[in-house]
This record gives C-alpha cells, sequence and structure tokens, in this order.
C-alpha cells in the first residue's frame, strides 16, 4: 500500500493498513521509548498502548507524517508521564535527567531512531558481503582498501558496489513511499 | 533551524548514505551540524559501521510478532471487525473504482463535515490527552507548539497568515487564491492554560484550560461551523448572511452575531450554553430552544432532558478574567474546579458531612497552598497533601 492509500485506509479502520503501520513503526517507536524509560519491558507495554489508542479510538490522520509525528509525539508525552509519576516513588531509577524534557532531547531522540528505521530498513535485504561493501564504504575506505581487506580485485570491488548500489537505490524507492519524501514538516514532530 | 528542516534530516542522512542528496538537501545537513557539538556527535555516530550493526541488534531485540499477538488479544472486539457498514461499502467501490477514486471520497468526506461527526470530537479529545502544551494543529497534522517564543508567523498550506500575539492566535483571510476546500485547524488548550483565538471572520473565542476548538482556516459556505470539546466564550462577528454554529458533542448552538459562554466538557454530566447578549438557537438531539441574554440552557447528558434558567454571568464567565469567582458555591464543586485546575487528586475524609459553601475571589495563578489558605480561613474545612493527593476534612 502507497502512503496516501494506507492513511485512507487506515482511516477507515483497515486491518491490514493498520498492521502495515505497526511493522513499520512498533520497533522505532519502542526504542524511542527506551532513551526515556530505563525498562524495555515498560517500552514496548507503552508503545503497544499507542497503537492499541489509534486503533480503539479510531484516530483519524490527514498523511503519513501526521501520523509519524503523533506516534513520536505520544511516545514522547506517554514516557515524559511515566518519569513524572515515578518521581513520587522513592525506588525510582529511570534514566530521567532534566535533559530528557527538552525538545532538543526529543529532536535528537527522534533524528537517532527514524534514522536507524531507514537504515535497518534498507540493510534488512542486503547480502552480507553487500552490507560488509557498505560498511566499508561509510567508513571511508577507498576501493583499493575495500579490494585488500576482502582479497578481491579493485575491479570487482567496483562491480559489487554497483550491483549493491542499484540494490539499495531500490529497497529506498520502497521504503520512501513510507517516507514521503519531499514535503515531511511538522513543528513538533 | 526550522522544525521542518529537522524533520527532515533522518531522510537526508539516509540519502547522503546512499549518495541520494542534492546539494540544497546537503547544506540543510550541514546546517544542522553547525549547530552544536551534539549534533556533529549524533551524525558520526550515525554513520559509524558498529552503529549499523548496533540498529541491527536493537531491532533484533524486539519480538514484534508477539507483542502484535498481544495487541490483537487486548482489542476486546478483535482487528476483523469491520468498523461501519457504510465504510466496507465505501472501500468496495473504492476497491473497483481504483484509487484516485477512493481518494476523492476520502476527501469529499472531510468537505462534508458540516453536522454532528463523533470523529472529530474523538480527535479533538485524544489531541486534548496528548498535547501537554498550547497548540496549535494544522490542516496537515502538524502540531506547533505555542508555548514556545515564535519570531515568524505561521502560514497554513492554503496561504492564511495566522499571528501569534501573547496568548493569542489571529486568522487573517486572503481573499486572493480563495480555495474551495476547508482546510480546519484545532487550537488546543491543555490544564491550567487559557488561549484566544480571533477567527478568519473576527470572532473572537477565549478557549478555556483543557478544551480544544476545531474550526476552519476561513469560513467558505454559507455557515461558519466550530467544533469544540471543554469550556469556550465567544464574541461572534456579526454575518446576518451566514449564521454561527458551535457544536459540542451533545448540543448545536447557533446565532448570528452575540456573546456566550459554551461549557460542554466530556467528562461533565451536564453541557451549558449561557447567553451574554443577542440570541441564540440550542439544538439537542431530542429538543431545541432559543435562549435570552442572562439565561442558560442546560442539558443533562445522560436523560438529554434540556432546561434553562436564569444564570450568574459574572460567576460563569469569570474563567476568562484568569480568576474564580464564587458566591455561595458548595464546597465540592469549588474543590472540584480548583483541583482540575491545579491538577490534584481529592479524597474527602469524612464525606457526608452537612454541605459547606464558599464565596469569595481566587486567583488562578496563585499557588495551591495560598489558594487553599483562603479557604481555609473563610470556611471550617482543613487541607492536607500527600504526595499529590489533596485530603479534605
Amino acid at each position: 500500500m502507497k502512503g496516501n492509500d494506507l492513511i485512507i485506509q487506515l482511516n477507515n479502520g483497515d486491518r491490514r493498513a493498520f498492521k502495515q503501520v505497526f511493522d513499520t513503526y512498533y520497533k522505532p517507536i519502542c526504542l524511542f521509548i527506551r532513551k526515556y524509560l530505563s525498562d524495555p519491558d515498560q517500552s514496548e507495554d507503552l508503545a503497544q498502548d499507542i497503537f492499541l489508542g489509534i486503533w480503539e479510538k479510531k484516530l483519524q490522520f490527514s498523511s503519513i507524517p501526521a501520523l509519524r509525528a503523533f506516534l513520536y509525539q505520544a511516545a514522547r508525552n506517554k514516557a515524559i508521564n511515566i518519569i513524572e509519576h515515578e518521581k513520587v516513588k522513592k525506588d525510582y531509577q529511570n534514566k530521567a535527567t532534566p535533559d530528557c524534557f527538552t525538545e532538543d532531547f526529543f529532536h535528537t531522540n527522534y533524528i537517532e531512531n527514524e534514522t536507524g528505521r531507514l537504515i535497518q530498513k534498507i540493510l534488512e535485504g542486503l547480502s552480507p558481503r553487500a552490507r560488509e561493501i557498505i560498511y566499508m564504504q561509510l567508513e571511508g575506505l577507498k576501493n583499493q582498501e575495500i579490494a585488500d581487506k576482502l582479497k578481491i580485485s579493485v575491479f570487482t570491488v567496483k562491480n559489487h558496489k554497483a550491483t549493491v548500489y542499484k540494490q539499495v537505490k531500490e529497497n529506498f524507492q520502497k521504503i520512501i513511499i513510507l517516507i514521503e519524501s519531499i514535503i515531511f514538516y511538522c513543528q513538533n514532530l | 533551524m526550522e522544525q521542518k528542516e529537522i524533520a527532515k534530516i533522518p531522510e537526508i542522512i539516509l540519502k547522503e548514505i546512499i549518495r541520494e542528496a542534492s546539494s540544497e538537501e546537503i547544506a540543510v545537513l550541514h546546517k544542522w551540524m553547525e549547530q552544536s557539538a551534539e549534533n556533529r556527535k549524533l551524525y558520526k555516530k550515525l554513520r559509524r559501521k558498529d552503529n549499523l550493526a548496533f540498529i541491527r541488534r536493537e531491532y533484533n531485540s524486539i519480538d514484534s510478532i508477539s507483542a502484535w499477538e498481544k495487541l490483537v488479544k487486548k482489542t476486546g472486539r478483535g482487528l476483523s471487525a469491520g468498523r461501519k457498514q457504510f465504510i466496507l461499502k465505501t472501500l468496495k467501490y473504492a476497491a473497483v473504482l481504483v484509487a484516485p477514486l477512493a481518494i476523492a471520497i476520502y476527501f469529499h468526506k472531510q468537505q462534508a463535515e458540516t453536522s454532528f461527526s463523533p470523529e472529530t470530537f474523538t480527535e479533538l479529545n485524544k489531541q486534548l490527552s496528548e498535547l501537554k502544551e498550547p497548540s496549535l494543529v494544522l490542516a496537515n497534522g502538524e502540531i506547533v507548539n505555542l508555548q514556545k517564543k515564535q519570531q515568524e508567523a505561521i502560514v497554513e498550506i492554503d496561504g492564511t497568515n495566522i499571528a501569534k500575539v501573547d496568548s493569542t492566535l489571529l486568522y487573517k483571510s486572503r481573499n486572493s487564491e480563495e480555495r474551495k476546500t476547508i482546510q480546519y485547524n484545532s487550537l488546543v488548550a491543555p490544564k491550567r492554560k487559557v488561549y484566544r483565538v480571533v477567527l478568519s471572520d473576527g470572532t473572537r473565542v477565549w478557549l478555556n484550560a483543557s478544551s480544544a476548538i476545531k474550526y476552519p482556516t476561513r469560513f467558505i459556505s454559507g455557515i461558519r461551523q466550530v467544533f469544540l470539546t471543554g469550556e469556550a466564550y465567544f464574541e461572534v462577528a456579526k454575518d446576518a448572511a451566514r449564521p454561527f454554529i458551535v457544536s459540542t458533542s451533545n448540543m448545536e448552538i447557533e446565532v448570528l452575531g452575540t456573546s456566550f459562554n459554551v461549557m460542554a466538557y466530556p467528562d461533565e454530566k451536564y453541557v451549558e450554553t449561557t447567553l451574554v447578549s443577542g440570541e441564540v438557537k440550542i439544538k439537542t438531539a431530542q429538543s431545541g430552544i432559543t435562549l435570552n441574554p442572562g439565561m442558560q440552557a442546560k442539558l443533562n447528558v445522560e436523560t438529554e432532558k434540556l432546561s434553562q434558567a436564569e444564570a450568574n454571568i459574572r460567576q460563569i464567565t469569570s474563567w476568562r478574567l484568569e480568576k474564580y469567582i464564587f458566591e455561595y458555591e458548595d464546597l465540592e464543586s469549588v474543590i472540584s474546579k480548583l483541583s482540575e485546575w491545579y491538577d490534584v487528586k481529592v479524597i474527602y475524609e469524612n464525606k457526608g458531612k452537612k454541605p459547606t459553601h464558599f464565596s469569595g475571589t481566587l486567583h488562578k495563578y496563585d499557588d495551591i497552598q495560598e489558594t487553599l489558605h483562603v479557604i481555609e480561613l473563610a470556611t471550617d474545612v482543613k487541607f492536607t497533601f500527600r504526595g499529590d493527593t489533596l485530603w479534605v476534612k
């Protein structure tokens, strides 16, 4: 399902659309909440609550960015609620520092998670060898150095790279549907 | 750095990795990196090889399949149940007549929103529970935090200019490039925050704390309709040709130009409309009345009984002045209002005591302790705080 269709279907209460949203965002939202709370189980429970809320309360969204904005905003609010609530308890052990209430923390956490999500999405479809080449490329290794490390010729490295980038771009086209690349603007994300 | 640029950073980083980023995007990325050492650190971290491996490990540490199963169990009726018959019908047509029509139906559905629509209130209540700062929700879902200092005006996608002055939003309608579609904005006032908005027709709205209102960025059709959950005071600009309608989930108030207060909190037993001047028509599912100034229409949400009585205007509209004015009001009702404002839980130690009343003016921004002290002095109750719970004796 493409972005716009997905939102229409989701708004209409389509289970498959909801599942697709869940599959795309459940893990990133869990990881996002983990930056606020130390308990991974609690983070997962909160994330589930958010998705449950979308379904049960039949929330309507105007676009994918609006949906994503809602998810991150809700995740942050729920996490902060927990932190504030647990402050009252004596055995309070969360990671909470005054920092985690700031916009900057929210932005950093958002960027780290969304980037991680996109990278993960790109990488998951690649072969181990292809992944290895991307890693080395990212580390700034030259073709010759990659060739030396993998004990293959520079020519083969170039060939590999061409194939890998073709694959990556195909993956990218697939996931871009869920990014709605060009305009994604949200004041508070 | 603009928020929308920050929002694009993850995608730009990804594009940069796969060498698909444009020079404009690279420029935005550099701008972001120049902003702080923190940002540069994050960028480096995101591009490190061990981080890529780390991301994979983190993703693998979460079992989304059993999470999905848990989720399905938690939804009482199960996920397979369709929501509404007619939507299924629409979907069937949409499936046959391909996507463009589906989109058309969807937008038509959005535009046709001119009467009671439960989803609107679900959405408003949801925004109210999720947003902790005064916020503006734009037509595309973008959330603008109004608490933060905002140097520039907000511009809606349809070109409407929204200015922010102190705690007031001002909509300026531009007659050029008039569009036919209605764009809705929502204004959300969280606990302890009163906000004001001047709509495109000049109507002034005071939005009480814990309230949200949805309105078009400009009024186009024959009626001016807004949706309210919570409490608001309206000074409606006169426009005999276009009646102004306030819809709440149980009551609809129709006016031509007048001032009135509407209280429609979702958890209250009554929905009340109090008329200060002019004339309003009240409609509910069951009945309707026309109010005269100084009168209040009261709807019992459970019995759907609509009644009217003379009202204490000064007291009812006092929230706008950021004061509470109580005139021989039952103490429990006083405390319930204060607990809502200060967000504390209340426990009565000896319930069933003979009712006490309180009269006086309390300032909303005083410390709760001071406010309670005033009440203690004026009555024979004692207040104690245990944690964030207020005990009343």
